[in-house]
């Protein structure tokens, strides 16, 4: 459990250090295509685990309600770094920060296109 | 269109001469060459044919088929249809039209019908388990609550019929193959495997009906369970056959195909 925490925290370190790199573009930056595909990655490639709708299927349903009492930059660092010993995946090879922040804002606040 | 109305007519003829065949289904057609289209974001269904390629109807109100699978009856007329939100719908293939739906859980996955027809068996993630009812009239005959080694309700996969009758399926968090002998629905005998590896994702059976195969999400195997001689246990056959030169990430939950 300690370790766990210990982990996290260092996942934060590690997240917070990538906000600060300047080659990271911000969330209102990204392309509307960008924006397209990664809404079609939301529901096809995390939809797989997820639910389509995100009702859950193997993995956890990921609706405003089952989200609401976490924390948005802890929900980007699972996003980015997965968890280990789960089938949570880290996406850190193919979604950058922003990236990953605008598909947790879509999830959180219930407005995936 | 034109075309199909001629269509149409041109069976009215012969329809015509027996009278309650036309009653009952005014095209008569096997249902052989019948094939159908699962509308995942509308919550519907098309029923198309294979042969003149046309659609020939669609049948709505099945709920949320943002994953849904289906199997059909012995005498393949009608489809059992399992959808995202629990939903466990009977349609008609001939007349295209839903005969019986029941919300059943609040997640499911698949399901199947046994040898001698008369059970569908749901496969559900919420509450995990298994639910049997009637494929006469969808009444519920039988729930199973899917409590693993680990004390705790586990998300049911792979669930398929068993030449003998019964039904197999697998425990996605405890990682335990169960068959289940539908003898008595109500209270079902049921064999227990656990200790099968760590989160079997999918399972299915081979066509002759004896091999019962689960693949593993958290290991690199699959599990095969012998259906003839279940006595003899589960044992691990194609360990490593994913490995690469690294163990990578898996970005899509996969379906286990035969
Ligand atoms: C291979 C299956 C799989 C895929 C693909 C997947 N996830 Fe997950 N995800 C999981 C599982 C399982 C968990 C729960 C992990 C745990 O037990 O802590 C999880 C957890 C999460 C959580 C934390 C939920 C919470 O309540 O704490 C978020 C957010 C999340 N995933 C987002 C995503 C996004 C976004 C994607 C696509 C970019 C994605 N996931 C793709 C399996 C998957």
């Amino acid at each position: 459990m300690a370790e766990r925490a210990a982990a996290a925290v260092l996942l934060l370190l590690l997240a917070a250090a990538g906000r600060q790199e300047p080659a990271r573009i911000e969330r209102s930056e990204l392309p509307p295509a960008r924006k397209d595909e990664l809404v079609h990655l939301l529901r096809h490639d995390c939809g797989s685990c997820h639910g389509l709708t995100f009702k859950g299927g193997l993995g956890p349903a990921l609706l405003p309600e089952t989200l609401a009492e976490k924390d948005r930059d802890g929900l980007v660092v699972t996003v980015l770094e997965g968890r280990p010993g789960t089938p949570m995946p880290p996406w850190k090879h193919t979604l950058g920060e922003a990236e990953a922040r605008f598909l947790v804002d879509l999830l959180v606040e219930g407005r995936v296109p | 269109m034109k075309r199909r109305d001629a269509i149409a007519l041109g069976l009215a003829a012969p329809a015509l001469a027996s009278r309650s065949a036309a009653a009952a289904c005014p095209e008569l057609r096997g249902t052989g060459d019948l094939l159908v289209i699962v509308e995942r974001a509308r919550g519907s269904l098309l029923v198309a044919e294979s042969t003149g390629r046309t659609v020939l109807g669609r049948v709505e109100g099945l709920g949320d088929l943002s994953h849904a699978s289906l199997v059909f009856s012995r005498d393949a007329r009608f489809a059992f249809v399992f959808g995202r939100d629990g939903g466990l719908s009977k349609l008609d293939l001939l007349e295209r039209r839903l005969v019986a739906r029941v919300v059943q859980a609040g997640n499911a996955i698949g399901g199947a019908i046994s040898q001698d027809g008369r059970l569908v068996a749901v496969a559900n993630y919420e509450p995990g388990g298994v639910r049997l009812f009637s494929t006469a009239d969808l009444a519920p005959l039988g729930e199973i609550a899917a409590i693993g080694a680990d004390g705790k309700r586990s998300k049911v996969v792979g669930l398929v019929d068993t030449a003998e009758g019964g039904f197999a399926f697998t425990l996605w968090d405890s990682g335990e193959i169960w068959l289940l002998d539908p003898s008595e629905p109500a209270s079902p005998r049921i064999t227990r495997f656990p200790g099968i590896g760590s989160l079997p994702y999918d399972a299915n059976v081979t066509p002759d009906g004896r091999f019962y195969l689960a693949g593993l999400f958290g290991e690199d195997g699959i599990v095969l369970l012998d259906l003839w001689h279940p006595e003899a246990g589960p044992r691990r056959i194609l360990d490593g056959y994913g490995r690469g030169e690294a163990p990578l990430p898996v970005y899509k939950m996969p379906h286990l195909e035969g």
